[in-house]
């Protein structure tokens, strides 16, 4: 529901910006190249093939004993078209982004670096192993939209704000294991396979503000800060279960009709 | 598979996860969590953080099981629960693992169940209930043997100390091995 709310919200955006462009007589028109990254807080599933631990506070719980972590980075291409009057600016283009989450032991919580993990059953044995960390990188390949708005346009220094989301298709994911005895690495895909594929595709929607440097008719570079960031679909993370976070983008802009006349 | 006792310091520790359901009680698992409860008329018996949970000790002709706790959610006064099978000789804690899916009705005469106040004991007369053992298993880490992981459910009615009381909602899940198993 949500993802749909989202698309259609960004549709109508395009449709609008569209629309002003065509009314537009001298448009502005940058070739973007930029990198971010975003932290992801995340929870961890109530997992039943890893055992609880000791806990300080006495809950005894996976979830407070066992820290998640998300984080992903992403550079893309992008063509940003603002309006004639400096006030609004669109972009979209090609993305590539990397999501990265990992299981591990909380530090502080327990005597140990290590946690249970159910390798298998068999009658009346029952087997774990003490894995350190479990990780998984995805890349994924997608189209970034995003619209700005300018408080103080045609200034050297301009503060801006900005909605922004991506629709993204995943392309790879891998998954590894830590072992606490090295010699258990044999069974890292046993362990590795118990958690679900992350899913086909990862949508982001983030909000920020930022600062641009440059004249109008030369490059820019900007820098910006994203929050709130939140992950729109379920299952981006094999592992955990992304909700929020924060990131920063940094862009640079090159004007493509550099002989317009503002 | 390699054999051969290895000791794991954080299996022994107690894990007590609260039973949303049995508020004052520890869930029912099958992990080794080293907790176990029930409620004493409707006081709660529970596990100590910071004991031994259970004991097993095989003398003579008898096996006693052994749970130290105590009673009441925020009191300390000090309550056991002791199992005692008659003809029953395990002669290490793998053999506990035979008790796998087993069910004993209380009121056997080669079962007696002993309850424990400040290390006073009352037998206790039953005449309805059970304990059983729903799952032995055979814990290995890494590879090594560890320890035997029993979990099981008791529940009875008796007259201790010629008190009528009910035993109920009765969950255990704790490791045994060679520091809580005795035979002498």
């Amino acid at each position: 529901m949500k993802v749909k709310s989202t698309l259609i919200i960004l549709s109508l955006v395009l449709i609008c910006t569209l629309k002003a462009s065509a009314q537009d007589e001298k448009p502005f028109y940058y070739l973007s190249f930029e990198g971010g990254a975003h932290v992801i807080f995340s929870q961890i599933p109530d997992y039943d093939f890893i055992r609880g631990d000791l806990s300080s506070y006495g809950g005894g719980s996976v979830s407070e004993t066992i820290y998640g972590q998300s984080d992903y980075w992403y550079a893309s291409v992008k063509l940003n078209k603002r309006t004639t009057n400096q006030r609004f600016a669109f972009g979209t283009g090609i993305r590539y982004t990397q999501f990265n989450s990992s299981l591990g032991k909380s530090a502080g919580e327990s005597n140990s670096s290590y946690f249970y993990m159910l390798l298998r059953e068999d009658g009346s044995s029952t087997e774990y192993l003490k894995v350190t960390d479990i990780e998984e990188h995805s890349g994924f390949i997608g189209i970034p939209i995003e619209y700005r708005f300018f408080l103080n346009p045609r200034v050297y220094s301009k503060f801006y704000i900005k909605a922004a989301a991506s629709v993204n298709y995943n392309v790879f994911s891998s998954r590894s294991a830590g072992f606490y005895n090295s010699s258990m690495d044999k069974y890292e895909h046993d362990i590795t396979s118990k958690f679900d594929e992350p899913s086909d595709f990862f949508i982001p929607l983030y909000f920020g503000a930022g600062l641009i440097l440059g004249n109008d008719q030369k490059s820019n570079v900007s820098l910006e800060f994203l929050v709130p960031s939140f992950v729109l679909t379920k299952n981006v993370s094999g592992i955990l279960e992304p909700v929020t976070g924060f990131g920063f983008q940094l862009n640079i802009q090159i004007p493509v009709n550099k002989n317009h006349e503002a | 598979m390699s054999f051969g006792c290895s000791r794991e310091y954080n299996l022994e520790q107690t894990i007590f996860i609260y039973d949303p359901e049995f508020q004052d009680l520890p869930i029912y698992s099958e992990w080794g969590y080293n907790s176990f409860g029930a409620y004493y008329d409707r006081e709660a018996f529970i596990s100590l953080y910071d004991g031994v949970p259970l004991k097993i000790v095989v003398t003579g002709d008898s096996t006693t099981f052994i749970f130290s706790g105590h009673k009441g959610s925020f009191s300390d006064e000090q309550m056991k629960m002791k199992f005692v099978f008659f003809n029953y000789n395990p002669s290490d804690y793998l053999d506990l693992l035979e008790l796998d899916n087993t069910t004993y009705d209380l009121t056997q005469e080669n079962i007696m169940v002993i309850v424990s106040f400040k290390d006073v004991d009352y037998v206790a007369s039953v005449f309805e209930g059970s304990i059983q053992f729903k799952r032995a298993q055979n814990l290995y880490v890494d590879e090594h043997q560890v320890e035997v992981i029993l979990s099981g459910l008791f529940n009875f009615k008796a007259l201790v100390n010629d008190e009528p009381v009910s035993v109920t909602d009765g969950r255990f899940d704790c490791g045994i091995d060679n520091t809580n198993f005795f035979n002498y």
